[in-house]
């Protein structure tokens, strides 16, 4: 297991909630390749804050909605090896 | 795989092979010639070695390119981890330059001028493409 950022997220849940929305489709959004997306999903890469601002407006809800700091770096670990399940 | 990622890989290999190619050559033409390494005619395999990997990378890169037309190749994350591993590869590289100078304002055998640069340079590009395939697999 590679290193995590202290950033975690729910973008798995909410691609899932927006009618199972592809990671495929997410990148095309954004216009970011899909291994990004598995990366930031995965917690192994901390997208911009422009980047992050687009995603959030994809799901159409605030940036704190998806993303969440820890001061934590086993939690944000553990978080971001649940999101990869 | 992202195109970075698979071309970094592919460049990674190529540099490999040349490198190692241009060794053997030059290791055999002692041995055949019964000579030191620094005294066989080692400019027309260094030339080669340098022209044809440098050839090789271009045109897989051509071919990858080609492949993938019309899809999103690149974004910040392979900008990012380019300009973080290009860091780490700058200093042998920069050594390495440095070093050449030094050998050549000292009139040094052009071998060694030659070497160092050719050495220098091979680790500055195995430092890079190595740092940047550590940071798609684990992460930045």
């Amino acid at each position: 297991m590679g290193r995590s950022t202290r950033v975690t997220n729910h973008i798995k849940a909410m691609r899932f909630q927006a009618g199972e929305m592809t990671q495929a489709e997410l990148a095309a959004r954004i216009g970011v390749t899909r291994q990004t997306v598995i990366a930031i999903e995965q917690g192994r890469y901390s997208p911009s804050l422009e980047m992050a601002f687009q995603i959030a407006r994809v799901f159409g809800v605030p940036l704190d909605s998806v993303f969440n700091y820890t001061e934590d770096a086993d939690a944000a670990g553990a978080s971001a090896r649940h999101q990869g399940e | 795989m992202t195109f970075e990622h698979k071309q970094t890989s592919i460049g990674l290999a190529l540099g490999l092979l040349s490198f190692a190619a241009y060794w053997v050559v030059v290791l055999i033409r002692a041995g055949t010639d019964g000579l030191p390494f620094t005294e066989v005619a080692w400019q027309g395999p260094l030339l080669v070695a340098v022209i044809a990997g440098g050839v090789a990378y271009a045109a897989t890169f051509g071919v990858l390119r080609w492949r993938a037309r019309g899809e999103v190749v690149t974004d910040a994350r392979d900008r990012e981890i380019a300009m973080h591993a290009e860091l780490a590869g700058a200093g042998p590289t920069g050594l390495a330059v440095l070093a050449t100078m030094i050998l050549l304002a000292l009139d040094a055998d052009t071998f060694w001028a030659a070497h160092v640069l050719f050495v220098g340079t091979f680790l500055g590009t195995v430092i890079t493409a190595s740092v940047a395939l550590a940071a798609y697999r684990e992460g930045l």
